[in-house]
């Protein structure tokens, strides 16, 4: 078995240290608005707003719908700041609050509860697909709505933790406090997100595409801290 | 493609090499990890396989995460939409007195009611016997009890009022009026006649006697109905006005000149029980 390997590297301590700038400064606003500063609210808002619609709209798959449940999640933190423990980072309690909101959604849609992998139009035609030349392959490969549908198809959990990594970019501990659990059981459940993704996107694309976009030098190169 | 093993022991297996993509391509392992996942991969086509099928699928969900086109305008509908829930917390602030309205409507009824117990002008109105436009107007007497009323001269006739209009005569006076009794001020002479029914005395009271006399060929005069129901502690009077005694028919009580003596003081005798209101008739 692999030894535990020291996972302190170098570049962890400027993010770390950024990251509690960030959060202090969250703290901050979130004081100035609690003091009756709502300018501060706004300011809040726009800085969270890409993130809090990433990850409904990875979640609920439906950009209307994604809409309505960011300002919902935006309202109840509006209306619930009182309440937020500053001692937490205000961006994980907001990011906890719209994953589940996005889930509480998703989980009352039968049509995305019930969504057949195989009845996908874009698993079809990537079959057909495979017997054409690459660059159509390649082209296909980053259809956005693909992947999105290839998303949906993941279960509740695996497609939380996986927007929450991919879409919003957090980082394993951030994943594991806005799911509440711990950084052991987030990286198991991000593992098994992966690999239920990249299994269903395998069987759509195969790894034809995936080898013609990224050859061996590149791959090593991007491994490089 | 061929599973390539491990050189030496202190190479990775495809197993361990697999269990560390992850963290590999989220550059968690140390250095040294690194160096011996790259050589492990240089010599492993499968894991390379592996590797690059998790990288793709992992770039492929970060390039659809950040083509993500976030709608314009979130802040302003935001803003719009939290404008809109003051006005709801303010709704539902007025909402909260409306539930007094019910005591509200309550106490207004009873300050009706006393109102009118001390206006007797205000008296309730009973739709007359034939077709309810000749009101019968309710008046309450002041009085001691219904024994002092009854009368010291021979009562004449017997007037029989149907239970049915009686009790709507009985609930239509307001409560607030209760407990009432005759009023003294009727003279035993002025009682015309005395009817029992169902513990309900009933005592037909001329209070226009005069009009009559003077005008014996048409006769209109106001007749006062005593109630008094003695099981119920209830005693009120009714004034029946403008009877015409032209129409015979429509007639609820007609009184002559000689409402004092033995002749039938109402004639004919009706029965109004197809009009629904009330109905009177003569018995001996």
């Amino acid at each position: 078995m692999v030894s535990q390997e020291t996972y302190a590297l170098r570049w962890e301590t400027p993010m770390k240290r950024e990251l509690s700038e960030i959060a202090d400064e969250d703290i901050r606003l979130v004081r100035r608005f609690l003091n009756g500063d709502s300018t501060a609210f706004d300011t809040l808002f726009l800085k969270y707003q890409d993130y809090v619609y990433r990850i409904v709209f990875g979640i609920v798959g439906n950009p209307d719908e994604a809409r309505d449940i960011t300002q919902d999640v935006f309202l109840q933190v509006h209306s619930s700041l009182s309440g937020f423990r500053q001692n937490s980072r205000f961006s994980t309690w907001l990011y906890r609050i719209a994953s589940n909101r996005a889930i509480d959604s998703a989980r009352s849609s039968r049509r995305r509860r019930f969504f057949n992998f195989d009845d996908l139009p874009g698993t079809r035609l990537a079959a057909a697909d495979r017997e054409k030349e690459p660059p159509q392959i390649a082209e296909r490969n980053y259809s956005n709505s693909l992947v999105h549908e290839i998303l949906l198809a993941c279960p509740l959990p695996h497609r939380q933790a996986l927007v929450l990594r991919y879409f919003s970019d957090l980082t394993l501990e951030e994943i594991a406090e806005v799911m509440k659990c711990s950084i052991t059981a987030a990286k198991v459940r991000l593992h098994r997100a992966r690999s239920v993704f990249k299994l269903k996107y395998t069987a759509a694309y195969g790894n034809a595409a995936a080898e013609m976009l990224l050859p061996e030098e590149e791959t090593n190169a991007a491994h490089t801290p | 493609m061929p599973h390539t093993p491990p050189d030496n022991s202190s190479d990775l297996t495809c197993s361990q090499t697999a269990a560390l993509i992850p963290d590999y391509l989220d550059q968690r392992v140390g250095i040294d990890m690194q160096d011996k996942i790259r050589l492990h991969l240089k010599k492993c086509d499968r894991c390379r396989s592996e590797l690059v099928s998790c990288m793709h699928s992992e770039q492929a969900l970060r390039a659809a995460g950040q083509k993500i086109v976030v709608p314009e305008g979130l802040l302003t509908q935001f803003t719009a939409l939290l404008d809109s829930q003051p006005r709801r917390a303010e709704r539902r602030q007025w909402r909260q007195p409306m539930l007094l309205a019910p005591f509200a409507a309550v106490a207004f009824l009873l300050w009706v009611g006393l109102h009118r117990a001390q206006n007797p002008a205000h008296a309730p109105v009973i739709p007359n016997a034939d077709n309810g436009t000749r009101p019968v107007t309710l008046q309450v007497a002041e009085s001691a009890g219904p024994r002092e009323i009854m009368p010291s001269t021979p009562v004449t006739k017997m007037l029989s009022i149907k239970s049915q209009p009686l009790h709507r005569m009985h609930s239509a006076i307001p409560s607030a009026l209760l407990p009432v009794s005759v009023a003294k001020n009727i003279p035993a002479d002025k009682i015309s006649s005395i009817s029992t029914m169902d513990r309900i005395d009933i005592y037909a009271y001329k209070s226009n006697s005069r009009a009559i006399r003077e005008n014996s060929t048409d006769s209109t005069p106001d007749v006062d109905l005593v109630v008094h129901d003695e099981e119920r502690g209830f005693t009120a009077s009714s004034r029946i006005a403008r009877v015409d005694s032209s129409d015979t028919e429509s007639e609820v009580l007609r009184f002559s000149e000689e409402d004092n003596s033995n002749e039938s003081l109402l004639r004919p005798p009706l029965d109004f029980d197809s009009s629904g209101t009330h109905a009177a008739k003569e018995v001996e």
